[in-house]
């Protein structure tokens, strides 16, 4: 996504990074139990990942985060009328940047006269799972964290999340509206 | 998440699953975006997300340490 910004920013087209809670919080890196304890974390972030893009940091309730729809690593397109134009629920640089050269192409086209209408269409992304990069993350963070994913990943394999998600949404199909 | 609240210390699996399964149906393309009131890491001041996707095409990446 770095490379992304520099290769796009000519092109007047805006990156930010939204920093939120720790998805994995370990022993070295807690979860935020403070706004300065956020605060402290995200330069953090800013020097592992060597991010030049702005950051924005969010409350600490994740106002933001929870409004954009609360997973852990989304991306959006904006507009300059603040419309989502894409989006996405998982970050891929390669997938942003086809709906990038799309949005640029219907701007210049626009530019030159042509009437253009929007539509609703959709797109099922594949992004590449790099296992070994997202346990140095979670290292990074702490033993505990490793052994808490380990343990999600075990309860996923045995489909034990299902149950859960079923009887949440008869909670809510049964709550009065 | 419910359980633990927002910043959890336990990573709950069950949240986690539910979020990506609501997801699909949650603020879709051509509706318009949350503005909250954000902290600029670098100045230190408060802006509004509007105050910056104001200016043009804007990406916006959400994300921490993991």
């Amino acid at each position: 996504m770095e490379e992304l910004h520099r290769e796009y920013s000519p092109r007047q087209v805006q990156s930010v990074f939204l920093y939120i809670r720790e998805a994995h919080p370990g022993e070295d890196v807690p979860h935020h139990d403070s706004f300065q304890r956020k605060l402290d974390h995200a330069p953090k972030f800013r020097e592992q990942f060597r991010v030049r893009r702005r950051i924005l940091v969010d409350d600490l309730d994740g106002s933001g985060h929870r409004a954009f729809g609360g997973l852990p690593n989304m991306t959006y397109i904006l507009s300059s009328a603040h419309t989502v134009l894409f989006r996405s629920a998982w970050t891929d640089s390669a997938t942003v940047k086809v709906a990038l050269d799309y949005l640029l192409d219907v701007q210049a086209r626009r530019r030159e006269g042509a009437r253009l209408a929007p539509f609703y269409s959709e797109l099922l992304g594949f992004r590449w799972v790099d296992d070994a990069a997202f346990y140095r993350g979670l290292e990074q963070n702490g033993p505990k964290a490793v052994l808490e994913f380990d343990e999600a990943k075990r309860m996923w394999a045995r489909g034990e999340h299902l149950g859960s998600v079923a009887s949440r949404r008869e909670e809510a199909e049964a709550k009065p509206s | 998440m419910k359980a633990q609240g927002y910043n959890y210390s336990v990573f709950p699996p069950n949240d986690d699953v539910e979020a990506f399964a609501a997801w699909p149906e949650f603020l879709k393309a051509g509706h318009r975006a949350p503005d909250p009131q954000l902290l600029d890491l670098n100045s230190g001041a408060m802006v509004r997300l509007t105050e910056v996707t104001r200016d043009g095409l804007t990406v916006v990446e959400l994300g921490s340490l993991t």
